[in-house]
């Protein structure tokens, strides 16, 4: 686990949408150490706004926002052709039984419960990657099986 | 056994004829019972009655034969006496009469003298002197004017005590007379006697004659009843045929009166207008004879069956002149005749029967409806009293056990009336009682689960305010500590490691007391579903292996072989069990080994974590799986923790429908011991009991 690459991210385009400041910062620190190209919001509003000029490869968004919560962010992306096909993956404080499951079936990729530390934010986010078809293109082999 | 099965066999049918007539209605129980009761009575009876009749009409009949039989012959003994023998005594008792015996018996004659007279007597012609002296003498007037006078009478003559003619009516065979058997009998060696000589048949008169002859006896003198001459009369027996008329009228018997050896009198039976005779032959005369006398018979007589009753004239009569003749009488009547009667009465019988059962019948259904019609009125009123009409009360017409019942209905309808308007009463508060507590407890109910949602949504929103500086807090400290953020000095970093390992512990203590929370406040959702125990198992062994690594100490994961591979349950909370044992095994044992072994019972399995560490004082035992309780303050700082591990293990296994116990001593080691129920999943059970 230690050894993931620097550049594990390399060429994607990440968009983090989160209200909490220090929180998106850990989140934008970690995938840009990584080597993703970052883009972040303060709510949903902001999102789309940002998704509709910029189109990431997939969305890290928290639910409990102002303005626009994560869900109607949500919405709005799978209400919008262009952007139905992205996939977002839920990053929240929101660690009950029951949230991943409410989560999932409204239509987000993948659930993620804060705290993150680096280790395991980036240990599940690459599993989650992984698994995503439409993003094979950005694993080279040798990711793909370490995943 | 064998022979009670039989009589339970027999009984059966008879039970159900009786439980037939049991379910009969009342109408019907009594009206047959009243027929059965009558037909069986006028049953008996008629039997009875029939019976006695049929063995005792003979008798009857026995004792009618013999009235008419002793009827007749008292007539017939009177009509003897009075007119046959008794004006023959009357004209003896004549004073020329005797005085003209007297005189002859004066100058008596020589028997030769009156042998001669008598031959010339019957070769002389009327004129003749001695003839004319007989007929023409003034006693021979005498008797002719007695002769007119009693026409029954036809021939009188007198003899003197030798036995010649005096006098008489007409020519008599002979003149000499006492060589006759009824002059004999009569002289009776001078001692007199009344003479009835045995009938003959006079067929000019169509009659019987009978020779009667009396003794002519002295009246004065010192020879005063001394027999002194014969007084003979030839009767006509013409009146027999009103004597058999008069018996014979009203009588279904007959009677035949045999007179000496072969005459009998009374040819048609139970005729008055005959009278004829009839002289009998041989075996007539036999048949006769047999009959035994003054008793009934029931025999043959005159070629049909009879009874027939047979009476001496001997027997009632009180005149010895009657005894010798050997009369008797035969009164009989047809045994057909006798049983008509037993026929008839046997009619009347019947018909009274059939009378009296039409009678009965009638009764019978008016008696039974009288009682049965108010019962019935009463079952239908009680039928409508339970159907709801509350007001139906019974007529109370009559002052029998009915009317009681009737009385008793009313009362009880009253009293139910009453009851039940009580218990509507009781009803309406009752609803609206518990419609009041209904809405009470409604309201606790939404309070309850207010409280509840307002409870659960603390504990979310617990949750997530608390890990959301946490997050920042671990971020941070992870990203410095795996040095994406920059070189730190040691020092520095070893501060920033601490920081990070009590953002780890906070939130280690977090998720504890959430889950304690969670599981108190019944928010724990326990999902069973099959898993693989030996994987499983591995999971624990590869998880925990660091810790034993980094103080050095031997671990061992042992899966019972017995035990099946996949087992259902909640693979999540059974792990969380597990790891919280084992973290604990291995943060208080310092040297030796931590042992997991999993091992199967009947209807459970077992995990159990033994180690070799610095053990639990036996107080301890006590409260160790209480919240934020170690074993004492020091041992917090000392080990870390929070203190709510095991209090989350054992809630868990209640959950779980299990339970976890702890056996230790103190410097040696620890055992907890955790039981949960053994489900196997259907796909695992073996064949024979996947079938079932």
């Amino acid at each position: 686990m230690s050894a993931i690459a620097k550049d594990v991210l390399k060429g994607w385009k990440v968009l983090v949408v989160d209200d909490e400041p220090d929180s998106l910062d850990v989140a934008r620190r970690i995938l840009t150490i990584y080597g993703a190209e970052v883009q972040t919001g303060t709510n949903g509003q902001e999102g789309l706004q940002i998704v509709r000029k910029w189109r990431p490869d997939f969305i890290i968004s928290d639910l409990s926002m102002p303005v626009m919560d994560g869900w109607g962010f949500l919405f709005e992306l799978k209400d919008d052709r262009s952007t139905t096909e992205i996939p977002v993956i839920a990053l929240t404080a929101h660690a009950m039984i029951g949230d991943r499951e409410r989560g999932i079936a409204a239509g987000f990729h993948n659930y993620m419960t804060k705290p993150l530390t680096v280790k395991t934010f980036m240990h599940d986010l690459l599993r989650l990657l992984v698994d995503i078809p439409e993003l094979s293109h950005h694993f080279t082999p040798e990711l793909t099986k370490e995943g | 056994m064998e022979r009670k099965t039989q009589a339970v066999s027999q009984r059966a049918p008879n039970s159900g004829i009786l439980k037939r007539l049991r379910n009969l209605p009342v109408f019907s129980k009594l009206y047959l019972t009243i027929l059965v009761v009558v037909v069986v009575t006028l049953g008996v009876t008629g039997v009875l009655v029939a019976s006695v009749t049929t063995s005792q009409q003979i008798a009857v009949q026995s004792d009618s034969l013999r009235d008419v039989a002793v009827t007749f012959t008292r007539s017939l003994d009177t009509v003897l006496a009075q007119d046959v023998v008794g004006r023959i005594e009357v004209l003896s008792l004549s004073r020329s009469l005797r005085e003209s015996v007297e005189a002859q018996n004066s100058a008596p004659q020589s028997l030769d003298d009156i042998t001669i007279l008598d031959t010339q007597w019957r070769g002389a012609s009327d004129s003749d002197a001695l003839i004319a002296g007989v007929l023409n003498n003034e006693l021979a007037d005498e008797l002719r004017e007695f002769k007119t006078a009693v026409p029954n009478h036809v021939e009188v003559f007198a003899t003197d005590a030798a036995g010649a003619l005096i006098a008489s009516t007409n020519r008599t065979s002979d003149y000499y007379q006492a060589d006759e058997e009824w002059w004999q009998a009569t002289w009776n060696g001078g001692q007199g006697a009344i003479y009835i000589g045995q009938p003959e048949f006079d067929e000019s008169s169509n009659s019987l004659a009978l020779t009667v002859a009396i003794p002519i006896r002295a009246q004065s003198g010192a020879s005063a009843g001394s027999t002194i001459g014969v007084l003979r009369s030839t009767y006509l027996f013409t009146s027999l045929v009103d004597l058999f008329a008069s018996a014979n009228d009203g009588q279904r018997a007959a009677l035949h009166l045999y007179l000496g050896a072969d005459i009998r009198v009374g040819e048609q039976t139970g005729s008055s207008e005959a009278s004829a005779f009839t002289l009998l032959d041989a075996d007539e005369q036999a048949e006769v004879a047999a009959f035994p006398a003054s008793t009934s018979i029931q025999t043959s007589y005159e070629n049909t069956d009879n009874i027939v009753y047979r009476l001496n004239v001997a027997d009632v009569s009180e005149y010895p002149f009657i005894d010798a003749l050997g009369w008797f009488v035969v009164a009989h009547v047809s045994t057909a005749d006798a049983f008509a009667v037993i026929a008839q009465s046997n009619l009347v019988i019947v018909i009274s029967a059939l009378l009296g059962l039409g009678f009965a019948a009638v009764l019978g259904f008016g008696v039974s409806r009288l009682i049965v019609s108010p019962i019935h009125q009463l079952t239908e009123l009680a039928k409508k009293f339970s159907a709801g009409e509350m007001d139906t009360r019974v007529p109370e017409t009559t002052r029998d056990e009915l009317g009681v019942l009737a009385h008793s209905f009313n009362q009880m309808a009253d009293t139910v009336t009453l009851r039940e308007r009580d218990l509507n009463e009781l009803n309406r508060t009752l609803e609206a009682r518990v419609q009041e507590r209904t809405a009470e407890l409604r309201k606790a109910n939404a309070l309850a689960q207010e409280s509840v949602r307002l409870k659960s949504e603390f504990l979310s929103t617990m949750s997530h305010e608390l890990r959301t500086p946490l997050n920042a807090m671990l971020g941070y400290t992870s990203l410095m500590t795996e040095g994406l953020a920059g070189d730190f000095d040691d020092d520095t970093l070893d501060m920033i490691e601490r920081i990070h390992k009590n953002g780890q512990r906070l939130l280690l203590l977090i998720n504890e007391v959430l889950d304690l929370a969670r599981i108190e406040a019944g928010r724990m959702e326990i999902v069973s579903a099959p898993f693989d125990l030996h994987d499983m198992a591995g999971q624990w062994k590869s998880q925990m292996e660091v810790l034993a690594q980094e103080k050095g100490l031997d671990f061992t994961v042992t899966v019972d072989d017995k035990l099946p591979a996949q087992i259902v349950g909640d693979k999540d909370r059974i792990t969380q069990i597990a790891v919280s044992l084992l973290s604990n095994a291995f943060k208080f044992t310092e040297k030796g080994a931590v042992d997991l072994t999993i091992t199967g019972r009947t209807n459970s399995w077992v995990i159990s974590v033994a180690d070799t560490g610095i053990g639990i004082p036996p107080h301890a035992l006590n409260y160790i799986f209480d919240e934020f309780r170690q074993v004492d303050g020091s041992s917090k700082r000392m080990y870390g923790g929070s203190g709510l591990g095991l209090a989350i293990v054992r809630n868990l296994c209640r959950l779980l429908n299990g339970k976890v116990s702890v056996t230790s001593e103190v410097g040696l080691g620890s055992v907890f011991t955790v039981t949960l129920p053994l489900e196997v999943s259907v796909a695992e059970m073996p064949a024979e009991m996947a079938v079932e």
